[in-house]
């Protein structure tokens, strides 16, 4: 039985709870894999470094109610797909400050590969289809993010052979 | 026959959060898939036609779930669709 966890906050997240919950109260988890996105100063650092002000800021906005029905549908075939015990996604939205974390994803799994697997995976899918959309704000000047080619190319890596090939062997 | 329409993230900032449409009054004019919605939203104002418009990247949504523009349109119990557009998603 995977346990599933997906929300869409405002609030923070405090990693160490997050990884803790995957493992509460079972012993058939061998690995947990987690990643945090954070909110990194997207100039170069010699622009960073001359500006005055450290007010810059990234808003995240999202499609209430389709966004969350998706996330919850995507872990839920990404558990079976992969195999893994536990899912629990945290994806922030509204104004978060520079070094603020966006979002959580941690995985359980009985062994590492899956685990690794089902991460990467859900990061790819994120970025390329659930629905938030980043804005970066300096000085009062708002400019939306572009979506790259590099993060669609990342999620279709997924869907060769290989790769499926890859995440159904049996690594310890 | 009401079309819930909604936009976000670039797209609302240029048209607003959302707009109905009755599609009764649209009559035989009445969009039947979201690209026809496209268009008939494109008729509406100059700012819509330079948003909407073929060449600019746009996804859509119906009914809540991510589309494409050829999906037609459907009604709920309450004759009521939801369309959205919006740009490329940006998260993670």
């Amino acid at each position: 039985m995977t346990a599933i966890h997906v929300s869409v906050q405002t609030a923070d997240f405090d990693q160490g709870h997050e990884v803790a919950a995957l493992r509460q109260g079972r012993v058939d988890v061998g690995a947990v894999v987690s990643f945090v996105g954070i909110v990194r100063q997207w100039l170069p650092d010699t622009v960073a470094a001359n500006l005055p002000d450290n007010n810059d800021t990234l808003t995240l906005e999202h499609y209430p109610g389709m966004t969350e029905r998706m996330l919850q549908d995507e872990a839920q075939r990404v558990a079976v797909r992969f195999g893994v015990l536990g899912i629990r996604l945290i994806h922030r939205v509204g104004e978060l400050p520079l070094g603020g974390q966006i979002v959580l994803v941690a995985v359980a799994a009985s062994h590492r590969q899956a685990a690794f697997d089902a991460c990467n995976y859900l990061m790819d899918w994120l970025k390329t289809q659930a629905p938030f959309w980043k804005k970066e704000t300096r000085a009062g000047q708002g400019q939306w993010v572009a979506a790259r080619d590099a993060d669609d190319h990342a999620l279709q890596r997924w869907q060769a052979p290989s790769a499926l090939n890859a995440v159904n062997g049996d690594t310890p | 026959m009401k079309i819930h329409v909604r936009y976000f993230a670039s797209v609302k900032e240029q048209l607003g959060a959302e707009q109905w449409l009755d599609a009764n009054l649209l009559g035989p004019q009445a969009p039947r898939t979201v690209e026809q919605l496209r268009q008939c939203l494109i008729d509406q104002s100059a700012a819509h036609a330079r948003v909407l418009e073929v060449g600019v990247p746009l996804r859509a949504a119906l009914n809540q779930a991510v589309c494409d523009m050829d999906t037609p349109l459907a009604f709920d119990a309450s004759g009521v669709c939801e369309v959205a557009f919006f740009p490329p998603v940006t998260g993670g």
